[in-house]
């Protein structure tokens, strides 16, 4: 039988795709495992990484929050200085590499947020691609800057018009443009999800935030963290830092989207109350209906706004080796206020989430316990979406 | 009613895909009635889905109205049975995945084979996951389709060949489903390298909208056509001739693939 073995997570996982991907997918898979193996692949992409991006970042104690909090300590895996404001050039630079030395000319990609967008026109601009960005017409709306700063960086943005006009419509439409251009075209998925090999790839170039979070624990603190948090849309940023930890005593905290309440139906938290089903070519928990429509979401953070989730983050869950939690909008709003005021950081409103479970945690725990959280963007984009979320305008 | 085989066919079949609910559940089931009576060879009844990545802007609307009209997969095979109740010709439900994992594929096969549908064609199934449901539609006795593309290897082919009970649906182009004016020549070149490695009956989808499509590939040594976004477009225009323009590119069709058959 010509059966895939690799991309399962006990169960989760798979190619889900129509036959016409199955070989550009099978090429992807082919070159990346090449690849990984040259001296001259890991060097370059470890030199854009140091100098482009700006790896590696640092690990920093939040003193003046974890004061105010006065309980567990709270450490900050600050992916926020990269390149770009967020963890998404980690990806962006390694699978655009991979595009480049399998001859594709063309990068298209999805985004919902916006970072994974700039980082994919970042790396396309240094690396001499052609870049388009499939983005969900509400999504361009919430966060302009970053449309702006993508057009600047001579990508073309796509507005996606179909369906929930957010990030599961812009990966749709990804998908389409792939089918009929693969030849030319690497699809540059921005997270953990998608068909094989998408998770297994994205995982790998993800994992050096764990890798060097480990390192810094031991340098700066002396021993392992008690916990390390992150918030879970497609969840690349998650098993970035978790990776490194699975085999170790850490507790590993997921948090996903839960809007305005679980109970309300508006949220984006599959994880919670999902079921088993297939999206994007992977089998994983989704939120469907009865009849398996896959639901609208909602969360005030464009990049957790998501109906599935990574296939590794479903099997994990149901391993139990991580907590999968949801933290409502309100609650990232105040986490997102205390931190820029307490440490002069303004986070993005995915990590947020992660921050204000921390926060609830960290208030239970005594201070010898260290809680990790990864800030895995900055929230400069987020300043339009925060004052709507106040009734604010920029005027007043 | 038991349904009639659609293979072995001594002419070449002309498969129309409709979508129950669009325009409404009445209208599309009239719709299909007149397409059976203006001499379709089969139907393929399609379960609208949310998030349809196979397809392009015109099944898109189709089922995104579909949905808003209410319509899921229990209302779908509604539908087919209404179909049945009347028709003998051989019916086939086009799905994604995701709705029949929901309704369970033991179900679903069952249900298959309680109103005579001949079989199913699920669009994000590879070869690779397919033996659950290739044991499920032996077990229900129910034709297996299976989709090609111009991307699918000789080794695939071969994997594919040694499913499909049914037909192979040869996927024409890279890429979605939406009408075009003319095919690449790899399109060709594709179709005849498949008539090459199989004996099985072969069908074109994907663009299919033209008599002169037609005929260019019975010409390739295909069995059939299946045709979907073409008449979809004409119920878009909502205007009161949709269905006689409908019925005149059926007929029209009809007749180039017996003419090309003939030559």
């Amino acid at each position: 039988m010509h059966e895939v073995k690799e991309g399962w997570f006990e169960g989760f996982g798979g190619r889900y795709a129509p036959e016409t991907l199955i070989k550009a997918l099978d090429e992807l898979w082919t070159n990346f495992n090449r690849l990984i193996q040259e001296e001259n692949f890991l060097q370059e992409y470890n030199e854009y990484l140091k100098d482009y991006a700006g790896r590696p970042t640092p690990l920093y104690y939040a003193r003046n929050l974890s004061n105010k909090i006065g309980g567990a300590r709270i450490f900050l895996k600050r992916e926020d200085l990269l390149h770009g404001g967020a963890h998404k050039i980690n990806n962006a630079l390694g699978q655009a590499l991979l595009a480049k030395h399998m001859k594709k000319t063309r990068i298209i990609a999805e985004t919902g947020a916006g970072q994974h967008g700039v980082a994919t026109a970042m790396v396309a601009a240094v690396l001499g691609l052609k870049a388009e960005i499939y983005m969900g017409m509400d999504d361009m709306e919430r966060q302009k800057p970053n449309v702006l700063r993508m057009k600047l960086l001579n990508a073309k943005v796509h507005p996606v018009d179909s369906g929930s006009r957010t990030l599961k419509d812009a990966i749709n439409e990804a998908i389409r443009d792939w089918m009929a251009n693969f030849e030319t075209t690497h699809y540059l998925i921005g997270s953990v999800v998608g068909p094989h090999p998408y998770p297994t790839i994205v995982k790998y170039f993800q994992s050096i935030i764990g890798r060097e979070t480990k390192d810094q624990c031991y340098k700066k603190i002396g021993k392992l963290p008690d916990y390390i948090i992150a918030c879970v849309g497609g969840g690349s940023n998650a098993i970035g830092i978790f990776n490194d930890f699975l085999e170790t005593d850490v507790k590993l905290v997921g948090v996903q989207a839960a809007g305005k309440g679980i109970e309300t139906g508006f949220h984006a938290a599959p994880l919670i109350s999902g079921s088993i089903g297939v999206l994007h070519g992977m089998k994983t928990y989704v939120l469907q209906d009865d009849f398996g429509q896959i639901k609208d979401t909602y969360s005030i953070a464009a990049g957790l706004d998501y109906p599935a989730v990574g296939p590794e983050h479903a099997f994990l869950k149901d391993k139990k080796r991580v907590e999968y939690v949801s933290v409502k909008d309100d609650e990232a709003i105040e986490a997102f206020e205390l931190l820029s005021k307490t440490e002069g950081i303004i986070p993005a409103l995915e990590p947020s989430h992660a921050l204000a479970y921390a926060i609830k945690l960290a208030e239970r725990l005594d201070k010898e316990k260290i809680i990790i959280v990864n800030l895995s963007g900055r929230g400069d984009k987020d300043i339009h979406s925060y004052m709507k979320f106040k009734g604010e305008t920029y005027e007043s | 009613m038991k349904a009639r085989k659609l293979f072995p066919s001594k002419s070449p079949v002309l498969i129309c895909y409709i979508v129950p609910g669009y325009p409404s559940y009445d209208e599309s089931l009239e719709l299909t009635k007149m397409l059976i009576k203006g001499g379709v060879d089969a139907i393929e009844i399609g379960v609208p889905f949310s998030d349809p990545i196979a397809d392009g802007k015109t099944i898109q609307r189709a089922s995104y109205y579909a949905l808003k009209n209410g319509i899921n997969i229990i209302k779908v095979l509604e539908f087919a049975k209404s179909i049945r109740n009347d028709f003998d010709l051989p019916l086939y439900i086009m799905s994604y995945l995701n709705p029949i994992l929901k309704f369970g594929m033991k179900n679903f096969a069952k249900r298959l084979s309680d109103i005579s549908i001949n079989g199913s064609i699920i669009v994000d199934l590879p070869i690779d996951y397919f033996d659950e449901w290739y044991n499920l539609s032996n077990e229900y006795e129910l034709e297996t389709v299976l989709l090609c593309s111009p991307s699918t290897d000789n080794l695939r082919i071969k994997l594919i060949d040694e499913k499909a009970t049914g037909f192979i649906y040869l996927v024409s182009i890279y890429g979605i489903t939406g009408i075009r004016e003319t095919y690449p020549k790899y399109t060709y070149d594709f179709i005849r390298r498949i008539r090459n490695e199989t004996n099985k009956p072969l069908v074109v989808g994907f663009g299919v909208s033209k008599a002169l499509h037609a005929k260019s590939f019975i010409e390739c040594g295909v069995n059939g056509v299946v045709m979907g976004s073409a008449i979809l477009n004409f119920l878009e225009m909502h205007d009161k001739n949709s269905i006689d323009k409908i019925l005149d590119l059926v007929k029209e069709i009809k007749e180039s693939l017996l003419l090309a058959h003939k030559l």
